[in-house]
């Protein structure tokens, strides 16, 4: 470097170029190289050398000039945002090589030492579907004479379903009603059983008194 | 002439100064200013950015080279760098020519 003046530009320029979060380290050295050519060519013509060194700097343009033509129009808060990135960029192995290795780590262990079966049990309760009472209440309230009829018929389809034979005969087995044993129950005791169930549907009242 | 006149012509004066042959910044200003006769007499230090977006639009093409005994970054055309500047010429001269027509009577 040739003098004082020279450095303390490339100084200022790269401060410039640090605050627009554009430090370019080509262009510092391009700066360099521009300068020094300036200088020798102005002591060719026959110049001090401390006016070829301000030759040199005028000719050249003022830092703040130079940098903004390099980072025009940056918000300041982007270069610093900027500045911040290239500083972890610069750092990106110290991220990403403890991350690779965790990574790696993680995968070797749990091939060896996680099971490759799991065995799970649950509990299910099956409730029969029902209607509410608020909902059959509704519909006799509203329904015409002739659905009526319908709902009559449908309960005593059900009433007849709940004492059938063959039903009955398995809950007589099942839970040895009616002194049963094993085997198949005896007529009596299916015929006891079905004399002791009666089906009373709370709103039946109201459906025989439908009138028609 | 102000360098805000200059702008806009800029890219086309460092192709052509580059036309003949590879050179380094400060060659390339003194070219513009020698060739001028001092009328384009921008800040120097303007042309690296220029210098530098050329190259990334890969119309230029740089390299650092040892000229007399130090090392300096040395600018050249690419062939895209040459397609531009003959379009550049072009779009030059025509607009040239039809400003003169307009201005070329006042005083």
């Amino acid at each position: 470097m040739s003098g004082g003046p020279l450095d303390a530009f490339l100084n200022r320029l790269e401060q410039e170029l640090r605050q627009r979060g554009h430090l370019d380290a080509r262009m510092l050295d391009e700066a360099r190289d521009h300068l020094l050519d300036a200088v020798e060519d102005g002591q060719r013509r026959g110049l001090s050398i401390e006016d070829a060194q301000r030759e040199a700097l005028e000719r050249f343009g003022a830092p703040d000039l130079v940098a903004a033509q390099l980072a025009p129009g940056r918000h300041q808060m982007l270069n610093r945002m900027t500045v911040v990135l290239d500083r972890v960029w610069s750092r990106k192995w110290w991220i990403l090589a403890p991350t690779a290795a965790t990574a790696i780590i993680t995968s070797v262990l749990s091939f060896y030492y996680l099971p490759t079966r799991y065995r799970s049990e649950t509990v299910i309760h099956i409730l029969s579907p029902r209607m509410p009472d608020s909902v059959l209440a509704s519909a006799m309230m509203s329904a015409t004479p002739e659905a009526a009829d319908r709902l009559r018929a449908r309960v005593e389809f059900i009433s007849q379903s709940i004492i059938s034979r063959s039903r009955l005969e398995w809950i007589i087995r099942d839970f040895g009603l009616y002194g049963a044993r094993s085997g198949r129950p005896s007529a009596d005791q299916v015929l006891m059983m079905q004399r002791d169930i009666s089906v009373n549907l709370p709103l039946a009242r109201r459906i025989r008194s439908w009138p028609g | 002439m102000t360098a805000e006149t200059l702008k806009g012509h800029l890219d086309l004066l460092l192709l052509a100064a580059l036309q003949s042959q590879p050179a380094h910044g400060y060659a390339i200003a003194e070219t513009l200013r020698t060739r001028s006769d001092g009328t384009f007499d921008l800040p120097e230090g303007t042309l690296y950015p220029a210098l530098h977006r050329l190259e990334r639009a890969a119309l230029l093409a740089s390299r650092w080279s040892e000229v007399n005994g130090r090392r300096r970054r040395v600018y050249q055309l690419t062939a895209k760098g040459q397609r531009a500047l003959t379009a550049k010429n072009g779009e030059w001269r025509l607009f040239a020519r039809a400003v003169q027509s307009v201005v070329g009577g006042v005083a």
